[in-house]
Formats: C-alpha cells, structure tokens, sequence
C-alpha cells in the first residue's frame, strides 16, 4: 500500500510540474554583451541606440518587441504571441518590461515560450533586428538582452525598400511607421536601383557626418542636451541628406540644422542660386569653399556654401539662442567644410560631372 | 517495484504520439517568400491590374473572415505576415499568412507527410494505454492518429485552403465587382497559395517522406520534443536567412511537384528529397562488419538499410571510420549525408548538427525552387487581350485551354467591374483566338476563364487591359 501510494505522489507530483506549465526555450542570445550564458527570453531587455554615423543619440526610435509561443508535444503549434511598445528617450535608451508569468499579459497557460525579437526602427536609418542583419540578411550574434548597444546605420539611397520592409515585417504598429516605405518599394520594383550617389564616384558622405553635438558646444558652449536625427522635411535620397539637432528643452532658436545636397554639374550650382535668390537678404560673402551666403530670417541664421569640385551644397542653420551671431553660425560651416575634405580629402579633377 | 513504478507514472506524463509540424513556421514563411521572388509574384500581381505588385495593399475586413483572424493572432507582427487592425496587408504578407496558417491545427498538420515509396501519409506510432492516459492526464488530446498523404490533402473537400479555394477565390479576384471585393478575394486566394506552399515544402523534410514518425519526437531539451533538424534550421535561418532559389521546376501537373519520377529535380520533391537524404531514424542500423571491405561491405551494409535510399555502397572509409571522431559520408556533391564509425567492428551511424546544417543548405534553395514552380503553376493561365478596328479580341496565353466559362467585364472610373459578356469554351490551344467583342465602355477591360486547361488541370486564366 505505501508503495502504491509512493507511486501516485509521483504521478501527481509529475502532473503538477506539467500544470506549472512547460519551461521557455533556451535564448539564442547572451544576458549582458560581455556575458557567455544566455538570457532569459522573459526579460527585461534594455538598451541604447545611438547614430551609428556620429554616435550620438536616437531618441523616438520605435522599439518593438516581440514573445511567441507554441503548444504541443512533438506537435508544436503556434499558440499566441505578445508585444510591447516603446520608444527610446533623450539619450536612446530603452527599457522593456519582463513578461508577465501569467495572466492576460503573461505566458498562455499550456505553451511554452519560444522566441524574443526585437525591432528599432527610425526614419532615416536602417532598422534593426534582434536576430537578423539587413545587411545580409544573416544570423546577428551581439543581441543582448541588457546593455544592449545598436548603432543604427543610417539609410542610403542604394539601400533597397523593397528589401527594408521585408526586413522589418507588419503589423499595425509596424505599418503605421513604415507606410510611406511602401509607395518608395512599389516604385522601386519597377525601375532600376539607384547607384551609391549622383556622380558615382567619390565617398558616401551624409550630413550627419558633418557636423558633432562636441562640434556645436566648443564653439557656442551650450551645456544643454540634444536630441539628434534627420529632419522630417523629407527622407534622405540619393542627393539630400539631413540633420537636425534639437536641443533639449529648449524652443526651437537652440536648434541647429544641416542640410546637404550633393548634385552633379550645373545642378549644384542651379541648388546654390536657388538658395542665394529664395533665402532672405542672403549676402555673398564666399568665405567657404568656392561659394558662400549668409541670410537671417527672424532669429534664425542661415549659412550656405558650395563646393564645385565635390558637387556638394551645404545648408547650415542656427537659432539666435545657440548662435548669438552669424559668425558663431560661419565658424560652423567652415567646420563642417573641414570635415567634408577630411572625407573627401582627393576631389575629381574637373569637378562634378 | 515502487522504481518501477514511478518510471511508469513518469512515462505516462512523457509519452504522447502526436505529428509534428515540418519546418517551423518561420522557414515556411522564408520559403514562401523566397518561391514569391523566384515565381515573380511581383509582375504577375501587376499584370493583373494590381500596381503595387508585392506591395499592393489588400484589405480583408475581420468581420468577413473571423476564424482567419483568430489563427492570425496566434501569430507575431514581426514576421510580417500579420495585418494590421483594419485587416490591410500587402500580397506578399498574405501569401506568407498563408504558409504560416497551413498547420494551424494539428489536423491540418497530419496532413502534411507523404512517403513516396508507399503513397501513405502520417501514420502515428501505436499509442499505448499510458499515452492514451497522459493525453486525458494533460487535456491535451494529443494529435491524430493518421493523416491524409500530402498531395491528397491539397484537393480533398475540406481543406479550405487547397486547390478549389485557390480556384474560387482566384476566380473571384478578377471576377467580383467592387475593388474592395477584388482585394478580399486577392487576399483569400493568396492565403490558399501560400498554404500550398506550404504543404509541399514539407516535403522537403527527410523525416516526412521516409515513414520517419520518430524524428518528430527528439527530446529538445527543456523537456520539449520535436525535429531537430527543423528546428536547428530555424534557428540557423529565421524567415529573412532562408536562400534564394536556385532552380524552378516546370511541371504540366501540379501533382508533379510533390510526386513523381524522374531523376534529380525532374522527380517530386518527395522523391528528391527522400532518395537523397537520411532521416534521424532511417539511418542504417548498426552492423557488424568485422574486417568486411569491397564486395563484402556492401552487401553487409545492404542488410543494415532501414530504407533502400540513400544508397551507401563501398565508398566507406573503415580505416577512418575507426577514428574517434568517425567518418563522413558524402554525396557526389560533397555534401554531408551522415557520420559513422567502427567500434568494435561494429558500424554506427548518426547525424550531427553540422550534418543536419550542411544538407539544409542544399534542401532549402530547391524547396523555393519547387514551390516557386508550384506558385508559376498556379497563375500559368493568362489570357492576351488587344484592341483592334474597335474590337476587343481575346486569345489563350502561357497554357492550352480545355472546357470552361469565360467571362469579359467592363471596368468603370470607380473600378466597378461589370460583366460584357460569357461564353462557354469547350477548349483553344495554347495562343488561339478565344473570339471578339466591340470594345466596351469603360477605362479597363478584364476577362477571366475558370475551368481545366489542355490536361484537364484546373485553371483560373486571366486579362487585364486599360482601354484606349
């Protein structure tokens, strides 16, 4: 009889680890970047995302995490999945609550948990993906679940739509980010792709490269915050580039804007006439590269230059409260002039075709 | 007896027989996608008046497909193939619900085996009374015992998501009046293209079409069993990883690419797949060779075959074979195909996971190459539509027709589809005049013909024309 009994406490003992519900599957990605053991694909997963042009912050990145489930013994069936939306703060980081052990937003009762993937995206730059690359599309290995760094690259105008968007799947909270994606991947599939810039030659340059948060504060020392990112005027495309450095906090005469337009022959000089004659008592001064204005309108500065040999025209504007004058403004630009030819250090002969 | 005892009660709580799903459904919805590329969905959508090709975007309201919304929610945004709250997603993601929601029950699932060399689908192990008592135990209900073979599956009268839906909806996509309805039936049509897909792609697991029921019960670890071939797969390749096509098959017969004879890729995938590889359990059992080699070897070998294929003859390496690490047994290809070795003049045999690796590398690509000739076969039917001397004249393109309805519509500036008119076709070879008809008001014409083309396949043929 005790052994009968011995042997039932087993069963119950065994059916009650059943009911407690199936264990989650190992994760195919470390707990911390320096770590060797795996997460916990329950979480909680942190972060921080930063531009991987200039390293600075990204700040109203869309972070998009998702649980997936299955059901079974041998037969494993989808059996549900769960997710959670965040954005990164001021300093591009995030945070994501663990899951729930149970309740409605917890694991279902019966399945086990399966997978964790996680999605960054932003406009302007190539999403990221906790298990795949973009760029190959092949396996990531430095996934985190804590600490976990990503440096967004930004988009080009050779990167491919139609690839992004199957990249970075659907949904309704994807598809609300990712709609005006759709018209660019629709039009791409039926013309050819675009080379790397208008000339084809020379390096990849995009406006975020110009120009540093420590470039903007030596020279006008602002201790404030920025928040940085491309403008919301348009999408980077194979001949503009944007980016604006908000300050945090403050109204809109701390900010400070590049714009950067690279066009073969006569068309960069037709861009820089068209800002000479459209911005507001614009004033030659040529004081950078082979052209240059400045203009003030209201409590912005406005710098502009040309650069015949590159085929680059470059936009600077600065607000009243972090320039006090247009020639804090002047010194930007012929920054961000010094740093073009650092990367560019060996232009065509000839100029821009 | 008490230890016994508790061996048992520990058994009923882990015996279960029940199918398991082939790929999981992160490689099947990367097949999908891949036969999509490879089939050139793409020009295909636009061709038949969709724009936006891939992308066009579909709207399925979720109150006209309740149970599809409900499978579709078990499912993650992320992978791309779940639509948003109004119901809208591209073709392409509809194509990949598709491959995703073809085992959505575990029915369905049974379905999804065929083994070439008896004709039979899933057959489940024989339940014994403990696994009988575990399932009532776990409330589970464990899985069903037998499943129609796979090519059965894709004609049988309630799938919903087999050919005749591909055909109705298919129909309808052209047919219907309104865009929105168009869309709908688009979206439907898509969905069963995709489950096809689906079907036939699990034909390219070795375990599937090899009788091997046992595959799908390797303990995973975690207490967790399934293939772990599938899911060593899914690991290594996600959906985004799976690769590109590499060939696509053309078949007269749709049946073809799941089973038939012939050499390489000419044959069904079933049979490529299992004349090709070994399953975990269909391996050769171990043998006693002693100090057999040559002639001897082979016929030694020949009695230890579970299956008669793969072929192992004499290429063995006995002298490596009795290293620690064991030997390899390639193809002509140099692709793995098993390990063994010689202990104690015994030869055993296995797979590791490098193994499994290497031949998902060669298996992949041809399952898109399949599917995605399966995908083509599905939308071979065209119809050329011309304006001349005020008529709009209709011939057969890309396959010969046999009996069926045609049915010419009109297309107003809303996109209201209206019918102009409809003949019964008793059959046209492949480019003949379907017949004429004065050119209709309207900005578009369009024409659909549903029936069987020249073998006596079912076939939806479509047109679409703006109007001068």
């Amino acid at each position: 009889m005790p052994r009968l009994l011995c042997t039932l406490a087993t069963a119950v003992a065994l059916t009650a680890c059943s009911a407690a519900g199936p264990a989650p599957r190992t994760a195919t990605f470390r707990g911390r970047p320096d770590d060797v053991v795996a997460g916990d694909l329950r979480g909680p997963f942190t972060g921080r995302v930063v531009d991987g042009a200039n390293g600075s912050p990204v700040p109203g990145a869309l972070v998009y995490a998702a649980w997936t489930f299955v059901r079974g013994d041998g037969l494993t069936v989808a059996a549900g999945a769960k997710d959670a939306v965040v954005s990164t703060d001021a300093t591009g980081t995030y945070q994501i609550p663990a899951l729930a052990a149970d309740g409605p937003d917890g694991i279902p009762a019966g399945a086990r948990l399966a997978d964790f993937r996680l999605l960054i995206y932003k406009r302007g730059f190539v999403a990221y993906r906790s298990d795949r690359r973009f760029a190959d599309f092949g396996q990531r290995h430095d996934f985190a679940q804590r600490d976990n760094f990503v440096e967004l690259e930004r988009w080009r105008p050779d990167h491919s739509h139609a690839r992004h968007l199957r990249f970075v799947g659907g949904g309704g909270v994807i598809a609300a980010v990712t709609g005006w994606e759709t018209d660019e991947a629709i039009a791409e599939l039926g013309r050819p792709r675009p080379t790397l810039g208008p000339t084809g030659t020379g390096p990849y340059l995009v406006a975020a490269q110009l120009l540093t948060e420590a470039d903007i504060k030596s020279r006008t020392d602002y201790d404030g915050q920025f928040e940085s990112g491309p403008l919301g005027d348009e999408p980077d495309t194979a001949t503009y580039s944007s980016q604006h450095y908000k300050a945090l906090g403050r109204d809109q005469t701390w900010d400070v804007a590049v714009r950067m337009w690279r066009l073969a022959g006569a068309a960069g000089s037709d861009r820089y006439d068209e800002l000479r004659l459209g911005l507001p008592g614009a004033d030659e001064r040529d004081e950078i590269a082979d052209k240059s204005l400045r203009a003030i309108e209201n409590d912005i500065f406005a710098v502009a230059f040309y650069d015949a040999e590159r085929g680059l025209v470059v936009l600077l504007t600065c607000g009243r409260g972090q320039c006090p004058n247009l020639d804090k403004t002047v010194d930007l630009g012929q920054t961000m002039h010094r740093r073009i030819r650092e990367l560019w250090p060996a232009p065509r002969t000839g100029g821009a075709p | 007896m008490t230890r016994a005892r508790a061996l048992i009660a520990a058994a009923v709580l882990t015996a279960t027989a029940a199918p398991a799903v082939a790929w999981e459904t992160t490689t099947h919805v990367g097949l999908a996608e891949q036969a999509a590329l490879a089939a050139n969905l793409d020009a295909w959508l636009r061709a038949l008046g969709h724009r936006g090709g891939l992308f066009e975007p579909l709207t399925v309201p979720p109150a006209d497909a309740p149970e599809l919304f409900a499978a579709l929610a078990a499912h993650t945004a992320i992978d791309g193939y779940v639509p948003d709250l109004r119901g809208q997603q591209t073709a392409l993601a509809w194509l990949l619900a598709g491959a995703a929601l073809a085992d959505a029950t575990p029915a369905w699932a049974a379905n999804h085996f065929f083994d070439p060399t008896t004709g039979a689908g899933w057959r489940a192990p024989a339940r014994s009374w403990l696994g009988r008592l575990d399932e009532r135990l776990r409330r589970q209900g464990g899985g069903p015992s037998a499943g129609r073979p796979a090519p059965d599956w894709i004609v049988a009268d309630d799938n919903p998501l087999g050919m005749a839906g591909w055909v109705d909806q298919y129909d309808k996509a052209v047919r219907a009046a309104t865009p929105g309805e168009r869309a709908r039936h688009l979206a439907g049509a898509l969905v069963a293209a995709g489950a096809m897909l689906h079907v036939l792609g699990d034909l390219g697991g070795p375990s599937r079409v090899r009788g091997d029921a046992a595959a799908h019960f390797d303990d995973l670890g975690r207490g967790e069993r399934g293939s772990r071939f599938e899911r060593l797969v899914a690991i290594a390749y996600g959906r985004l990883g799976v690769p590109a096509a590499t060939d696509v098959p053309s078949r007269s017969d749709w049946r073809a690419y799941f089973t038939s004879d012939g050499a390489g890729t000419r044959a069904g995938l079933a049979e490529w797949t299992g004349r090709q590889f070994f399953s975990e359990h269909t391996l050769p059992r171990p043998a006693e060779v002693g100090r057999a080699s040559g002639a001897t070897l082979a016929a030694v070998l020949a009695r230890a075959q579970v299956r008669p294929l793969p072929q192992v003859t004499n290429q063995l390496s006995m002298v490596v074979a009795t290293q620690r690490q064991g030997a390899t047994l390639r193809d002509l290809f140099g692709v793995c195909l098993a390990r063994y070795r010689k202990v104690r003049g015994t030869l055993s045999w296995w797979l590791d996971d490098d193994c499994l690796l290497e031949q998902a590398r060669v298996i992949l690509p041809v399952v898109a190459g399949y599917q995605a000739g399966l995908l083509r076969w599905l939308g071979r039917g065209q119809l050329a539509m011309t304006v001349a001397d005020g008529k709009l004249a209709l011939s057969a393109r890309g396959a010969a027709l046999g009996a069926g309805t045609l049915t010419v519509l009109t297309e107003d500036g809303r996109g209201v589809r209206t019918p102009v008119a409809t003949v019964e076709l008793s059959g046209a070879a492949d480019g003949a005049a379907l017949g004429a008809w004065p050119v209709p008001a309207g900005v578009a014409a369009a024409a659909v013909f549903r029936g069987v083309d020249g073998a006596g396949q079912p076939v939806v043929a479509v047109g679409h024309l703006m109007l001068p």
